[in-house]
């Protein structure tokens, strides 16, 4: 990340290694600490890479750190079984997404090891710190772990952080953006819809974004609010969900965030400058301002991804992009209204001739904190093996709508049965959604790994929201977007 | 008298050995004085929950400090600063909080006053009165903003409704528009702050003598002479304490703007704690962070001294 000159620049200043102004300040608040220190302790030798050997006995406990997602917590129920096989007690840590982040990435800096297992999210903890979570190529030579069955993109997107090979992570569920919609709509009034737009109205892999946006204006204006309000729906709050999503159009429109960056290989060259300002870009901000503000139901912009998901959930709207976790809450009679209605497909298609991206990854592996003892690396892995087991996914899937990340689970006959089925039929909603279809490396768009890419993406939703509520014009916001990232880099 | 019977004792009597001129106590042996002695727990339990926390937050405001693989901390000086004064969006949520200081200020001081001020003329059920107007008060923040959320929710929300009702914010959510997103959470701060105000200002009002007003009746005043020549006078440095209560933890707010707007639409609702919050604790950029929660610390510091020094003036000596 650094360029010559800031090299220069850094080595004419003070520095002190970040650990040892931890350590020296950790010392000053070690008073103040002192009752709640009770991890680890350290001493795992740094994360050479080197699984511990036969001499070392896996610790009889550990501490696992996840956001808390239904099969976090559903792994969370069925842990005891875990604990039966092994003699681990693991014991839990669930917090929202960005508590999760800022305890995570605490005890991974100041190497406390007071977390041995870790949730892993890709941009916000496996890019910044990955030099603090274990090298797993070992671990998985030597236990024969089958990891070639977890399905390409998930090695890819979630595992490595660096282009030399090495695996910090082990996957472990995946949401991802697809486009969700009500057949019932389109039943009775698709045909009416594809006459007056002169193309198929209902959504289908081959849409186009500017379809999409006619299709959505054309319900909005034709259908009755009582059987839906509005055409479309977004996840347009000043918010992370409003990045991701516009993250994927700008990627399928042919534009970047990085120069030299496509949405496809996370691992960025050693040298990166901002995009934005590419005429592709410009064209993505430009449709997606029209869309939230002008087509879109006008509450969009207060939704983020579980606010979008309700509304849809609620009938607000014929067609919506959603993480495709979301099908059980479709899927429930209970939480949503249109449980029988709800189909899935891939995003549409954008004008890129170079790329194509019709879908947003979202991924997560679990990986063990480099700093904690030999012994509870050992323990760390075992536990690992057994949550992301081919066993343990196909149960979270059954049980509670998680996502295998492993080829295996989706070959077994009632996976495949369940995938071809709606949601509202499927045993398992969340193979409804085309997502094995989604994750293949044509169609997916992926976030890089950047350290910063938390602080980078802030400044997308931030600027973007100002442009989809009507503050900003969109050639500004991609300049100060493009602004904002060079500052940062 | 005394003399005499000094002079009773014989001279050769026992009386003991003499004491050793140079023993001490242990306390005495302490090279602090008692008093001290006894301050020492407050001390370090201060020192160790602020004065640190403080001297680290004065250090790291003049260094890079940014948790990445690659970063070390970077002795920088005043570049955080002037980093600061060239920030648009550090300023941004500097307008925002003053909007929303002044604005909440205003009102909850006002409503303050005049349901104090009412609730003193309630002559039958007032301590039920007064619990009820309290209840917000009770709940936490984080509470008041999932209640608010839910209130304004553009679909199925209450307060929509009812505003729809009249023509206001029909195919307009309140919080997905800059003006009325803010002029929200100034509104979510004055519903749950304002019985504090009325405490506060309640229990002035019922120390104010009655033969006060009895002799301004005597002289003509009217009520609202009465509450500008007499109530209001004497409600200063009842005032004072609520501006300077509610201004400290205003200058702090965050959990409701977190809770329902996240700090937009356009970063309207970015108050400057959503924004140290943001760069300090989500982005890890702690040198950054803490130079503006420094600044954010010695505005709110001015502040205070500022309502003390000017509106209470000499009243609370009294």
């Amino acid at each position: 990340m650094y360029d010559d000159g800031k090299l220069c620049k850094d080595m004419s200043r003070k520095t002190v290694g970040r650990r040892r102004f931890l350590r020296a300040t950790g010392a000053a608040a070690t008073v103040t600490a002192l009752a709640g220190c009770s991890g680890g302790g350290g001493g795992g030798g740094g994360g050479d890479g080197t699984p511990p050997g036969d001499d070392v006995e896996a610790a009889d406990s550990i501490q696992f750190i996840t956001e808390s997602t239904a099969p976090s917590e559903a792994l969370q129920s069925i842990a005891g079984e875990f604990t039966e096989e092994t003699g681990i007690e693991v014991e839990f840590t669930l917090s929202p997404l960005l508590n999760y982040t800022e305890q995570l990435a605490n005890d991974l800096t100041s190497e406390s090891a007071n977390y041995d297992a870790a949730y892993v999210d890709p941009y916000n903890i496996g890019a910044p710190y990955y030099t603090d979570l274990e090298p797993l190529n070992g671990y998985i030579e030597q236990n024969d772990y089958d990891y070639e069955d977890h399905i390409e993109i998930h090695r890819v997107a979630c595992s490595e952080f660096e282009d030399d090979g090495t695996i910090r992570g082990i996957p472990y569920d995946c949401p991802t953006i697809l486009l969700a919609y009500r057949q019932d709509v389109f039943d009775e009034y698709g045909d009416q819809a594809t006459s007056d737009l002169g193309f198929e109205a209902e959504p289908n892999p081959d849409m186009t974004w500017s379809q999409y946006m006619e299709v959505a204006r054309w319900i909005t204006e034709n259908v009755p609010d009582d059987m839906v309000p509005y055409g479309t729906g977004h996840m347009a709050a000043q918010h992370q969900s409003l990045a991701n999503e516009f993250e994927m159009i700008q990627w399928s429109f042919g534009g970047t965030q990085l120069e030299g960056f496509d949405g496809k290989d996370p691992i960025l060259p050693d040298e990166v400058s901002a995009g934005f300002t590419d005429d592709a870009s410009m064209q993505a901000a430009e449709f997606y301002q029209e869309l939230v503000s002008e087509v879109a139901h006008p509450a969009s912009t207060t939704w983020d991804w579980g606010g979008v998901a309700q509304a849809f959930a609620n009938g607000e709207m014929a067609m919506s992009p959603q993480w495709h976790e979301n099908s059980g809450l479709f899927a429930d009679p209970e939480s949503s209204e249109i449980a029988d209605t709800v189909r899935w497909t891939l995003a549409p298609t954008g004008p890129a001739e170079n790329r194509n991206v019709q879908a947003h990854y979202g991924g997560s592996s679990i990986g063990i904190n480099a700093h904690t003892s030999p012994e509870k690396k050992k323990a760390a892995w075992q536990f690992i093996e057994w949550a992301t087991s081919e066993e343990i996914q196909y149960r979270l899937l059954s049980e509670v709508g998680g996502t295998p990340t492993r080829q295996s689970v989706y070959d077994r006959d009632d996976v495949q049965a369940a995938s071809e089925q709606t949601v509202g039929e499927s045993e398992y909603p969340n193979v409804a959604p085309p997502i094995v279809e989604g994750w293949k490396l044509d169609n997916i768009g992926q976030r890089p790994h950047h350290p910063d890419w938390l602080q980078l993406e802030q400044i997308i939703y931030t600027e973007g929201s100002a442009m989809v509520s009507g503050d900003q014009s969109a050639a500004d916001t991609m300049q100060a977007c493009a602004d904002g990232f060079s500052n940062i880099l | 008298m005394t003399g005499q019977q000094t002079n009773t004792i014989p001279t050769d009597a026992y009386v003991g050995g003499e004491p050793e001129e140079t023993e001490q106590s242990v306390l005495d042996s302490v090279p602090i004085s008692f008093e001290m002695l006894l301050l020492l727990p407050s001390i370090v339990t201060l020192a160790v929950l602020s004065i640190i926390p403080l001297v680290v937050m004065i250090y790291l405001s003049f260094h890079e400090v940014n948790f990445t693989p690659v970063n070390e901390v970077i002795f920088l000086g005043f570049e955080n600063y002037t980093q600061m004064a060239a920030d648009g969006n550090f300023w941004n949520s500097w307008r925002v909080t003053l909007f929303y200081v002044a604005g909440s200020l205003g009102l909850q001081l006002g409503l303050g006053i005049l349901i104090a001020v009412m609730l003193h003329r309630v002559s039958r059920g007032e301590n039920l009165l007064t619990s009820i107007i309290i209840m917000p008060m009770m709940i936490a923040p984080v509470v008041v903003g999932l209640l608010w959320q839910f209130l304004l929710d553009p679909s199925f929300g209450l307060y929509t409704y009812m505003l729809n009702q009249v023509g206001l914010f029909v195919n307009q959510p309140i919080l997905a528009n800059s003006t009325s997103a803010l002029v929200s959470i100034v509104i979510m701060d004055t519903w749950q702050w304002t019985p504090l105000v009325v405490l506060i200002i309640l229990a002035r009002v019922k120390s104010i003598p009655q033969h006060l007003y009895e002799a301004a009746r005597v002289d003509g005043a009217t009520g609202i002479t009465q509450f500008r020549h007499v109530t209001l006078p004497l409600l200063k440095p009842a005032i004072a304490i609520a501006l300077l209560l509610r201004s400290m933890d205003l200058m702090r707010y965050f959990a409701k703007v977190f809770i329902t707007t996240g700090g937009g639409p356009s970063s309207s609702t970015k108050v400057i704690g959503l924004y140290v919050y943001e760069r300090a604790l989500r982005f890890f950029n702690l040198g950054y962070g803490s130079a503006t929660g420094l600044v954010l610390l010695i505005v709110t510091i001015l502040m205070g001294l500022m309502f003390v020094e000017t509106i209470m003036g000499g009243a609370g000596d009294e």
